[in-house]
């Protein structure tokens, strides 16, 4: 599925490059190149054949393609590594005909749902050693549980994906992909968290205390200008709903 | 793989191999590619840089987006072709000599005369020439080195030469007395486009001619005035209109003027005092008026930017000394009315700074708007006017397409001999007022040639079809060989300042000699600016040695900073930090590939 994936994107990248140098819209080229080289050939697939293996066929017909299209921007080290491997000389290679390629749409679910799980991760300030359980709720829950292994494999942090007919009754994070959701178990660990909320309880606390006193002082409400005194009644408003939500997840 | 590789990419390692390999295998030329008969050409001729200088950063841009556009084509099918060359930049060229040999000996280029001080220059050139040339190979400029040309080696001598008895012939060169734009520092005229404006303060006088003469007039340049012979006024002017065809004599500083006065409604009301004294030897817009209204020109400013003879105690003065002493004397009459301080745009030599004085000289001339019968009656200027609006020529960004007919449509004449040293001779001979253009020496004694050159431009704008055989290849109106398989070429990628100066000479030239286009695009690249966004300078030093960054990050790094931040027309930043990114990218894709 990644190799469908993958040759779709390469077709796509063959055809904004060639039309974009005979536009003279050599940055757009370059761009688009480079974000195929780096962004979808590094980061995903090269991870992805780490795991799935047995890839050395494509990922050498990739390469050829890619030193074939760099080769006009930076021609020095694409006929370097070339020549390692080929007896013909890059510079007169013709750029292959890149058959249109489909089916690799589904990829880009697994890819949506790796990078939901990453970003949850982060902002839920999970620590990377700790592993998750991910419950997978939707349309795409057998897909996702069918990539099981890249779903752990690739920087997520889940050791397991199972699927299910509705969301779990445990704390968990949600991560919502259109009509799939992720749920992510283990992720919080009720006695820390509660300690955490607790902390942060009292930091708002004294916050609010500090504003109010503030706030209250007859001398600075008529000398301050306008928009001075309403950005402290904002600041006031925005910690007070703060701490209620945080006293809710207290009670739970 | 075949080969081991090391974990990191040095580029120091193997761009000099790699060249070689590129050049052994003959493939930059296409005559040795396996390419079937109807394989399409494409054609891209390499702007050639000056030879007063190595290359800066900017040509780096100019080399990596060419060769980006002619690597591509060369894989994608097409009989690829980019022709290099370098440019004998004439004047550029003799005042980087003249300053260097005023520098290491303290001798000007009069006093080392003609012959030793053009085989300076033929060393100066060698040394330059083969700089450029090596920066351009380590840039991976992928150019047929068998066709590389000069625009003064033989064979473009033999092609300006036959230019320039082809124009004469049409009627098109033509030799004529006009104002030129001279530099007394240089010694020799400028083009229009080679004249800087300034804005500076300056004084306007106002004052009569004497005490008798009726009308009084405003000037910046009293001791221009020695030269009127005319008075303008609009002929709706009710002060002045009654004068309007008579004949004053006047004495003016203690010499005689006869001035006639004559009306013009160009001449506006409301400046100065609305009279305007005509001066036709030493203004290009009083000697139209002169043209018109059949006044006498009168030379009064030598070569030298001194009075000349004939002119009582202002003869031999400079012209600044000039100006004070009739500023005073006037002033001592009574005859001055106003001294004022205006702003006022000063005409400035483009290599010296020095102030232009504009004179009359003999010149040798293309005539932009003389019909020729090789463009089936139509002038050079409306030819190249109609291959822009028609669009067979596409400027990008296409502003620039607007721009070249904004300017196209207001050409003058242009002036094409210079008298320097350096250059492309011009091909007449003089005896006493007779005049002989020719291939050949004319038979009989005493006959001198011109000891003038040609307009650099006259040969650069040749460029496209002069390094592709012409004239040898191109007869009875047919082509053969390299001017039938390459020309017209497919893109011209050069810099939008040279629009003017360059590109529309191309295309009135090559419509001229062989009837066709010289380029289907014109692709102008910005100029590529230090990291704050300054132009760089040497004087600044903030320019930037390609070498030295292609020794520090490599050719590919440099070519891909400069490549990813382009776009036409517009200018770019450069930092070395760009280039250390570009290099972690080729480091990045050397990684993964290996
Ligand atoms: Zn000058």
């Amino acid at each position: 599925m990644a190799d469908k994936w993958i040759l779709q994107e390469l077709a796509m990248t063959r055809k904004t490059v060639d039309e974009s140098i005979r536009n003279f819209e050599f940055a757009a080229a370059a761009d688009s190149l480079h974000d195929f080289t780096w962004n979808k050939l590094a980061d995903w697939y090269l991870e992805v054949a780490k795991i799935e293996k047995e890839k050395s066929s494509i990922l050498i017909y990739i390469l050829k393609n890619v030193l074939i299209m760099w080769h006009p921007f930076i021609p020095y080290v694409t006929e370097t590594l070339w020549e390692s491997f080929n007896d013909d000389i890059l510079m007169m290679k013709q750029w292959p005909a890149v058959a249109e390629a489909t089916g690799g749409d589904s990829f880009a679910v697994i890819q949506e749902a790796i990078t939901g799980i990453r970003n949850a991760r982060s902002e839920n300030k999970i620590e990377p050693a700790r592993k998750v359980k991910a419950v997978v709720v939707g349309p795409n829950a057998d897909l996702l549980v069918e990539q099981a292994a890249l779903l752990c494999g690739l920087r997520t942090g889940v050791e397991a994906v199972e699927s299910a007919q509705s969301a779990p009754n445990e704390a968990a994070i949600r991560v919502v992909l259109g009509e799939t959701e992720i749920y992510l178990l283990g992720a919080v660990d009720p006695e820390k968290e509660k300690a955490r909320l607790s902390k942060e309880k009292e930091n708002l606390e004294k916050l609010i205390a500090g504003l109010s006193i503030r706030l209250e002082n007859q001398e600075f409400v008529s000398r301050a200008p306008a928009h001075i005194l309403k950005a402290e009644q904002d600041k006031l408003a925005r910690y007070q709903s703060e701490l209620a939500n945080i006293n809710d997840a207290l009670k739970a | 793989m075949k080969n081991e590789l090391d974990k990191t990419y040095d580029s120091s390692l193997f761009e000099d191999s790699i060249y070689a390999k590129w050049e052994k295998s003959g493939f930059f030329n296409p005559d040795l590619s396996n390419l079937p008969d109807f394989a399409p050409s494409y054609t891209v001729i390499l702007p050639p840089p000056n030879i007063t200088a190595k290359l800066h950063i900017g040509h780096s841009a100019m080399l990596a987006i060419e060769d980006l556009m002619v690597r591509f084509h060369r894989q994608n099918g097409y009989r690829t072709l980019w022709v290099p060359g370098t440019d004998h930049a004439a004047i550029a060229t003799q005042n980087m000599v003249e300053k260097k040999l005023m520098t290491e000996t303290g001798k000007t280029r009069h006093a080392l005369g003609r012959e030793a001080f053009l085989k300076e220059v033929d060393i100066f050139v060698e040394n330059t020439q083969a700089t450029i040339l090596k920066q351009t190979r380590k840039m991976g400029a992928s150019l047929d080195w068998s066709r590389l040309a000069f625009t003064l080696d033989e064979q473009r001598q033999k092609a300006v030469k036959r230019m320039f008895l082809d124009m004469h012939r049409e009627g098109v060169i033509y030799r004529g007395e006009r104002i030129v734009n001279w530099c007394p520092r240089c010694q020799s005229t400028l083009a229009d486009d080679e004249v800087e404006h300034k804005e500076q303060k300056a004084k306007l006088y106002t004052f009569k001619y004497s005490a008798d003469f009726p009308i009084p007039i405003s000037t910046t340049r009293p001791e221009t005035k020695l030269g009127d012979t005319g008075l303008a006024v609009n002929p709706k002017d009710e002060r002045y209109s009654k004068y309007i065809g008579e004949e004053i004599e006047t004495d003016f500083c203690g010499l005689k003027l006869k001035i006639k006065v004559i009306g013009d409604r160009k001449v506006e009301m409301d400046f100065g005092t609305g009279a305007l004294g005509v001066t036709p030897a030493h203004s290009a817009v009083d000697w139209q008026m002169a043209e018109a209204q059949d006044l006498k020109k009168i030379k009064v400013i030598d070569e030298a930017g001194k009075i000349k003879d004939g002119f009582g105690e202002f003869s031999g003065l400079s012209t600044l000394e000039a100006r004070e002493k009739i500023v005073s004397q006037l002033s001592a009459d009574g005859l001055m009315i106003k001294e004022e301080e205006i702003e006022n745009n000063l005409s400035c030599c483009y290599r010296c700074g020095s102030v232009i004085e504009p004179l009359p000289s003999l010149q040798w001339f293309i005539s932009v708007d003389a019909p020729a019968s090789r463009l089936n009656g139509r002038s050079m200027k409306e030819a190249a006017l109609e291959v822009a609006k028609n669009n067979e020529i596409k400027f990008l960004p296409d502003r620039f397409g607007k721009r070249y007919i904004d300017w196209m449509e207001n050409l003058h004449d242009w002036c094409i001999s210079r008298q320097i040293w350096f250059g492309h001779s011009i091909p007449a001979w003089y005896r006493g007022e007779e005049t002989y253009v020719g291939e050949e020496a004319p038979e009989g004694e005493g006959w001198v040639m011109d000891t003038d050159t040609l307009d650099t431009w006259f040969s650069s704008g040749m460029w496209t079809f002069s390094t592709l055989g012409w004239p040898d290849n191109f007869e009875n109106g047919v082509k053969s060989g390299d001017l039938a398989r390459f020309h017209p070429t497919q893109v011209l990628e050069t810099g939008y300042e040279i629009l003017t100066l360059w590109v529309s000479r191309m295309v009135m030239m090559s419509l001229f000699a062989i009837g066709e286009i010289p380029f289907e695009h014109v692709y102008l690249h910005g100029t590529i600016l230090d990291a704050k966004g300054k132009k760089m300078s040497k004087s600044k030093g903030n320019g930037v040695d390609p070498l030295e960054v292609i020794e520090k990050y490599g050719a590919d790094a440099v070519r891909l900073s400069l490549l990813m931040g382009a776009t036409p027309g517009n200018d770019a930043r450069y930092s070395e930090e760009k280039v250390e990114s570009k290099r972690n990218f080729v480091n990045k894709l050397w990684n993964i590939s290996i």
